[in-house]
């Protein structure tokens, strides 16, 4: 059950919601949200339910151990039960892909076994590896109720899709919270925002992006360049608005439940360098590998050589997290090689360069990188990055690019605002205006606005279910 | 402030909580959509198996977004908010951009020996290659019972256009079943083959075609034609229909040709057999008014709404009476031209040669020759056969995707002396079609 699906909305959202309201106790909110949880994890697969059970009990009986020894023995406890959650990962995500490259290169095994990736293993795996990490270094105390540690790790707001929530910044809210009615407010507009943001803006991104990145080699070896570029245009317009998009539901749950979860993007797609672009996107992602990888291997304090070689290390794991794929390995360090050059540049040159040539340069980066990122068949994705160059021979432009961009010029400019501050400082404007009218206007859309994107976003999201058929089939 | 924050919330939560309830009332959910022509997903049944894999709740969200109970309401919205999206006058629905090259007409078809080929894109890229017997796509062991959806479609206000792509091992597999045919019915039946042109090759000039990568229907059919035995008779209408490219050939609401298409394609085929046409002013004339098609089911588009098709029928001279037996060999007495005002504005193509069912026959008193004909046709061919009736004393159409029985076995029963193979471009070309029209045609 995807946040932006219908079922999850009217059947799954609102009992939750309304059931988290009308309970009185912490406690009993707590229960009621663990249950849920796990209905919601159980809804994808039953079987899935039972690594994340066993995932959840590893870091929670390590971590009760740690919390008693102390020394080497504490250290040991840290690294048995990481490799334990860093093995099921392993198994799960990355062990067909090692077979796969086995096989190609030696012969053995004959027969791959087809691995289900368990849904969202990769981000739970993430929190308890920073919730053993932070029990080990002393920053949290470990949490001696195995439902609670089960709660942080299953909850339905961020435990298929992020944001990856540390413990510590949890903890406290774990126990005791309050919503009021300026959370209610603050979390009903985040999610509607976010859900509006994938049903409407995401979702018609990807027809786009899918006009011309669909199809095998041959077929892609035939589009124009525009074509390939608009989609690129669009992917990339997509990727943001969707992900961020589950973010702002994630965050807005929270709030409706009480829990402040940090921000997971901050703008990224206008930012003047790669550097800055990874401090702004996906930033719970960054910020594990900054706090536990890059900075316990040395960070940048051993030298430039040891920093290269960290930076080396953590943008092959960034790349493999993102799946197990050749195309992830090869966008990671796409990213590497990016930031590896900006270290190399000092800071005062890149400054001289006028923003909007540094603009452009990061928005063909953007692009450039998801396409990366899309194609998981290298083939194809050679004969895209070709094609963009106009290596393919085809024609620069043709009816089918013109006939697509002039019917989504408008959804195009609309999404590339969305992924700007524009409309987020305008609402400031607005509501810091001095001018009455003005800020009868604010009110209005403050009041209106989650009501009218949740009937627009369930207008679409009925709209994606209308598939005619020429005759009856029945 | 404080005052905002409640109105704000109370009004959400109303809403949210309206629509909930809407959701929950079980029999407001629709089970059919009338528009889209298809049963709606049905609630799916409890199975261990799917409980653990996934799949039983994957179908409770399917069929809780697909039988929402105000869904006509909603999708109406989205389509209205879609057209916020751009200049949607011109749009490109579906994404087959890309047909196989057609190859020169003397080289012959990639393996003729083969019964079936594999899918389009091994086909584009190795086109010499014998197919292992693993990449031979599934057949379809009976009826179609998916229905059919639209291939990609070119949409101009009002008009919408299907839009062709070869796909050669479909073409190969449709010729040697042809031959197939002629060779088990012997010298004494005529096969003929009309591949009927779709809209776009027809209404669309070369370079617009080009621009949009289509395949050029002409030459698909002069392929087709060309791969068949000597004895067949492969017709091209294209030229003929492409001479009247002016007049309403196709509807523009619906992805078929209208009886005056039918009608030039049944002078060619009189060509052929060398006998005269009749001419249209011979036959009654009906015609029936606001007739919205697939095209308009596929985009909802108010500009097709707002002008609407005309369906013209030509009621043939001899009789106007026929027999059809449907999917479950059910007999009913039926008009070739039959009366549809009364029906939907999305069925008024139902009015000729009792529209898609298996099996139909009519018999005209007028011709005592003992002459007799099949045509083996889609949806298309119900507006051509109606010309057919005044030619010969027995019609027999089947439909290639609900016949049960071989086409051989009908022939031989019947004594029929002419076989009719009346189907569009896509359905002489797709391996999916292709596939059922192999299994008319089995080795004896």
């Amino acid at each position: 059950m995807v946040f932006s699906s219908m079922s999850f909305v009217f059947m799954f959202f609102a009992v939750t919601i309304l059931g988290h309201g009308l309970l009185k106790s912490v406690k009993a909110k707590n229960i009621f949200l663990l249950i849920a949880s796990l209905i919601f994890y159980s809804w994808a697969s039953l079987g899935f339910t039972a690594i994340l059970l066993f995932d959840v009990f590893v870091s929670w009986f390590f971590a009760l151990l740690m919390q008693v020894y102390k020394g080497k023995v504490r250290r040991r406890l840290l690294a048995l039960c990481v490799t334990l959650l860093l093995s099921v990962l392993g198994v799960f995500k990355y062990l067909t892909f090692l077979l796969e490259n086995l096989r190609l290169l030696t012969g053995f095994p004959k027969v791959v076994p087809d691995i289900v990736l368990p849904l969202g293993i990769s981000f739970y795996t993430f929190q308890l590896i920073s919730y053993a990490v932070d029990v080990y270094r002393g920053k949290v105390r470990a949490q001696r109720r195995f439902w609670m540690l089960l709660l942080y790790a299953s909850l339905f707001h961020q435990c298929v899709a992020g944001p990856i929530v540390r413990y510590g910044d949890l903890a406290r809210e774990l126990e005791d919270r309050q919503v009021t009615q300026a959370h209610l407010s603050r979390g009903i507009s985040r999610f509607t925002v976010g859900l509006a943001k994938k049903s409407i803006l995401a979702n018609s991104c990807a027809v786009v992006a899918d006009a011309f990145f669909s199809g095998g080699a041959s077929a892609l070896a035939a589009r124009p360049v525009a074509g390939l570029w608009l989609s690129a245009l669009a992917y990339a317009l997509q990727i943001y608005l969707d992900f961020s998009a589950y973010s702002d539901m994630a965050i807005g749950m929270g709030l409706m439940c009480g829990f402040h979860y940090r921000e997971n993007f901050n703008y990224p797609y206008v930012s003047l360098s790669v550097t800055e672009f990874w401090r702004n996107w996906h930033i719970s992602l960054s910020s594990f590998f900054r706090d536990y990888v890059y900075i316990p291997l040395g960070g940048n304090r051993r030298g430039r050589a040891r920093q290269i070689l960290n930076l080396f290390v953590v943008w092959l794991l960034t790349g493999l997290w993102h799946g197990a794929s050749w195309n992830y390995i090869i966008w990671g360090m796409f990213f590497f090689l990016l930031l590896a050059l900006e270290k190399a540049i000092p800071d005062r040159v890149l400054r001289a360069v006028p923003g909007v040539f540094r603009y452009a340069a990061m928005l063909l980066i953007i692009c450039l990188s998801w396409v990366i990122f899309r194609f998981e068949d290298l083939h194809s994705l050679l004969t895209v990055l070709a094609g963009m160059l106009g290596l393919n021979g085809n024609a620069p432009f043709n009816a089918v690019a013109g006939i697509t961009l002039r019917s989504n010029w408008v959804l195009l400019l609309v999404s590339a605002v969305a992924c700007t501050p524009f409309w987020h400082n305008l609402r400031l404007w607005l509501r810091d205006s001095r001018s009455a009218a003005l800020k009868v206007l604010y009110r209005t859309y403050d009041i209106l606005h989650p009501a009218l994107l949740l009937v627009l976003s369930t207008m679409v999201l009925t709209g994606n279910t209308y598939n005619p058929f020429i005759y009856w089939t029945f | 402030m404080k005052r905002t924050n409640r109105i704000k919330n109370i009004l959400f939560f109303t809403v949210l909580g309206v629509l909930a309830v809407i959701g929950a009332i079980w029999p407001l959910r629709p089970q059919v959509s009338e528009v889209e022509k298809r049963k709606l997903t049905p609630f799916p049944q409890l199975t261990l198996a799917g409980v653990m894999d996934g799949s039983f709740t994957g179908e409770i969200d399917k069929w809780y977004a697909d039988t929402y109970p105000l869904r006509d309401v909603f999708i109406r919205g989205a389509n209205r908010l879609k057209s916020l999206y751009g200049n949607r006058t011109v749009t490109i629905i579906g994404n087959g951009d890309h047909g196989d090259d057609i190859p020169d007409v003397t080289s012959g078809p990639t393996d003729a020996t083969s019964p079936a080929s594999a899918p389009t894109e091994t086909a584009a890229t190795q086109p010499t290659e014998t197919l292992p017997p693993d990449t031979v796509p599934p057949d379809t062991g009976g009826p179609v019972t998916d229905g059919e959806v639209l291939g990609s479609i070119f949409v101009s206000g009002d008009s919408a256009y299907s839009l062709f792509y070869f796909n050669r091992t479909g073409a190969d597999r449709y010729a040697q079943a042809i031959n197939r045919a002629h060779r088990l019915l012997g010298g004494n039946v005529n096969i003929y083959s009309i591949a009927i042109p779709l809209s776009s090759g027809i209404l669309f000039d070369k370079s617009l075609q080009e621009d949009i990568g289509l395949s050029d229907e002409r030459a698909a059919i002069e392929y087709i034609n060309g791969l068949m035995d000597p004895g067949v008779h492969g017709l091209n209408i294209y030229d003929v229909l492409k001479a009247h490219d002016d007049e309403y050939l196709y509807f523009r609401t619906d992805h078929h040709w209208t009886a005056l298409g039918a009608y030039y394609a049944y002078t060619e085929l009189c060509r052929e057999k060398g006998v005269a046409p009749h001419t249209l002013d011979q036959f009654e004339e009906k015609t029936f008014t606001g007739f919205l098609g697939s095209f308009y089911s596929k985009t909802l588009s108010e500009d097709m709404k707002g002008n609407p098709d005309t369906v013209k029928a030509y009621v043939p001279m001899g009789t106007n009476r026929m027999v059809y037996a449907d999917k479950n060999g059910k007999e009913t007495n039926w008009d070739i031209i039959h009366n549809v005002d009364g029906y939907k504005t999305g069925a008024k193509y139902y009015c000729f040669s009792g529209s898609d069912q298996p099996y139909s026959y009519a018999h005209n008193p007028q011709i005592t020759d003992g002459s007799s004909c099949v045509v083996i046709k889609d949806s298309f061919g119900n507006a051509f056969i109606p010309f057919l009736i005044d030619h010969y004393e027995h019609v027999y159409w089947i439909d290639f995707r609900y016949y049960n029985g071989t086409l051989t076995d009908l022939v031989r029963e019947k004594g029929i002396g002419d076989v009719i193979f009346c189907l569009n471009l896509d359905n002489t070309t797709s391996n999916g079609a292709v596939g059922l029209v192999d299994r008319l045609i089995p080795e004896d």
